[in-house]
């Protein structure tokens, strides 16, 4: 069921900008079922157009905690959401309003007003040395 | 708390016991209800609740009065120094009322929602609320994740819950009050809101209702408490919805013109700082079909804001129904802040109104109104969606620039007569529910029961009216030793 959507968007990103290594350290799992969807965004696409995402069996998880890898995202400011998809249908499921049922989180742990944070509030510069980030999901 | 006590004894000393009275109760400088004693209830318990082993009776409790009158309300306002800036802030305290043979006993609890516990814990507010914009300190998912559960309570099939208008209702033990957690009504509802306000029939079933993200969504309750239908739709732009009428055959809202500005509420204002009111716009009037909710209609009519409705009944192709008119969103919010600090905010009044919808054609709408001071209309459960000719009202009779009410006012709808009971200023009289008597089936016959405040002696009271003999006043008061922050609705379930 997996959907190879984002690899040719991860493919030309990856031609036109420099790149580097961003290492997350993913924390709070509540189960180990489903899948962690990562999607990271520059501050133009945030929350709509990733330009570098990751899947990962949530079943790796080992105390609430899972390690991921992304090679190759574009270097600049940056913003991280991190869905765990309990059910493993591939996306943030919500209610009939709008309201996600699934646990969220983003850089900086960043916590929004009414609604998801702002791209500042969850901001970092990701550079040539990489960057390891430690999320909290909730 | 030796510390505690000294500084207390200290200050009390070079300020006087209003400001001992504020290191007891964890309260900041910017409360001091000594020039509008009527507004120390807006002061808020902290999180211990004040237990009364025995209450006073004055008077006689009617012999058939058996059962429990559950209440609820805000009843804390400030942690940590933080203080909260609007009444409907404020955590949901539960009350419960017992009345058999004659006797009566009292217990309070407040209802520990997600919010309450962490913030508890924590010694200070950590989620936005509704009328204060307190920057979020924790994730939030959801309307849940801010609930307060603070509104109304609904007992269904022996279970009780604890009502709020955004979120989800709260579970909680009607024996011991102590809170069970949010109810899911089925997988999909999970999380959304259900409404405060919800009319129970005579046979039992519910309906209530609840809005968010321009959404609405209808709930049609067996009298078991399980989910017989539901509809989420798209509902004409209104932030704030608070209460519904229900008719034999349809539901009836009255949607506010109230916009949410979006760029406020992102830049940090509080929910209500952010809704904005447009008095140009029309009031929509949307009815639906109870027997096929796809069926709706939208009619218009001149700006207005309410809150309360009392009941709604159809016959011949027209709805009738009738509410309480307020004054518009701004200047009731300007207003809480007032009373939150211990200030007596603009006397300003809100009004009968009664409202004829006739369907035919493109359908016509006829408005009456009285201009007594009212609000929280009651009828008696027994009248619910059907056709109905009383309603009841706390009033305001004579009180210059006191905040709240003084009065109890029944009125007769085919009659257009009033009847009414006046308190001195002294006292503050809150929503007083019609309780029907055992054994009788006309309408009105019962008690009025409900809560007040005796701003003399600083406690809180129950009192009882027959309600076909109002002007005689109380038939019994039963007295708190102490004070509790005012509330918002109860309803009475007979044992």
């Amino acid at each position: 069921m997996k959907k190879p959507l984002l690899i040719p968007l991860l493919a030309l990103s990856s031609l036109c900008t420099q790149a580097a290594e961003l290492d997350l350290d993913v924390q709070g799992l509540s189960a180990g079922t489903g899948q962690l969807l990562v999607a990271v965004f520059g501050v133009e696409g945030w929350l709509r157009q990733p330009i570098a995402a990751s899947r990962q069996d949530a079943s790796t998880q080992q105390g609430g905690a899972l390690r991921i890898l992304l090679k190759n995202v574009p270097e600049g400011t940056l913003g991280v959401s991190v869905v765990h998809d309990l059910n493993g249908n591939g996306r943030l499921d919500m209610n009939a309003m709008g309201m996600p049922q699934e646990p969220t989180a983003f850089s900086n742990n960043a916590v929004g007003q009414f609604g998801p944070p702002r791209f500042e509030q969850a901001a970092f510069e990701l550079k040539g040395e990489g960057a390891r980030l430690t999320i909290k999901l909730n | 708390m030796q510390r505690r006590d000294f500084l207390g004894a200290g200050l009390a000393t070079m300020l006087g016991s209003s400001a001992q009275e504020a290191l007891a109760l964890g309260l900041p400088a910017d409360f001091d209800a000594n020039a509008a004693p009527e507004l120390r209830p807006f002061a808020g318990l902290s999180g211990e609740v004040p237990q009364a082993s025995a209450l006073r009776i004055e008077g006689r409790i009617p012999a058939g009065l058996r059962g429990v009158y559950y209440r609820n309300g805000p009843g804390l306002m400030a942690r940590g120094g933080e203080r909260y800036r609007h009444w409907f802030d404020g955590d949901g305290l539960v009350q419960a009322w017992r009345f058999e043979d004659g006797r009566v006993s009292h217990s309070a609890r407040f209802v520990q929602t997600t919010k309450f516990k962490v913030e508890a814990r924590e010694q200070r507010f950590l989620v936005p609320a509704l009328g204060t914009a307190i920057p979020p300190r924790m994730p939030i998912h959801g309307p849940d994740s801010m609930n307060v559960a603070n509104t109304s309570v609904l007992r269904q099939a022996g279970r009780l819950y604890a009502l709020w208008e955004g979120g989800s209702a709260y579970e909680l033990d009607p024996a011991s009050l102590a809170t069970q957690g949010p109810r899911a009504w089925s997988p999909e509802l999970a999380g959304l809101p259900f409404s405060a306000h919800p009319k129970q029939e005579v046979d039992g079933t519910s309906w209530n209702f609840g809005t968010a993200n321009g959404r609405m969504v209808i709930y049609q309750l067996s009298p078991v408490g399980s989910l017989l239908r539901s509809a989420v739709f798209a509902m004409p732009a209104s932030a704030m919805v608070h209460d519904f009428a229900v008719s034999q055959r349809y539901l009836v809202f009255l949607l506010p013109p109230v916009q949410l500005d979006l760029q406020a509420l992102r830049t940090g204002g509080s929910l209500l700082d952010a809704m904005r009111w447009q008095g140009d716009q029309p009031t929509r009037v949307l009815i639906i079909d109870k027997s096929d909710l796809s069926q709706r209609r939208v009619l218009e009519m001149p700006a207005a804001f309410v809150f309360h409705f009392g009941n709604a009944w159809d016959a011949d192709g027209e709805i009738h129904l009738d509410y309480v008119q307020g004054a518009p969103l701004p200047e009731i919010n300007a207003d809480m802040e007032q009373q939150m600090r211990g200030r007596r905010p603009q006397p300003r009044h809100s009004t009968p109104r009664f409202m004829r919808i006739t369907l035919d054609g493109g359908g016509r709408i006829a408005l009456q109104s009285r201009d007594e001071a009212v609000e929280f209309p009651v009828v008696d459960p027994r009248v619910v969606a059907q056709r109905h000719s009383k309603i009841w009202y706390p009033t305001a009779v004579d009180l210059g620039t006191r905040w709240g009410f003084n009065g109890l006012m029944g009125l007769d709808l085919d009659s257009g007569r009033r009847e009414r009971f006046v308190f001195n200023a002294e006292i503050v009289i809150e929503e007083h529910v019609l309780v029907p008597k055992p054994g009788s089936s006309k309408e009105g016959e019962g008690w009025l029961l409900g809560l007040g405040y005796d701003t003399r002696r600083q406690q809180s009271f129950a009192s009882i009216f027959d309600a076909q003999a109002l002007t005689a006043g109380p038939l019994a008061q039963v007295w708190l030793p102490h004070w509790l922050p005012y509330g918002f609705h109860g309803r009475f379930y007979a044992s």
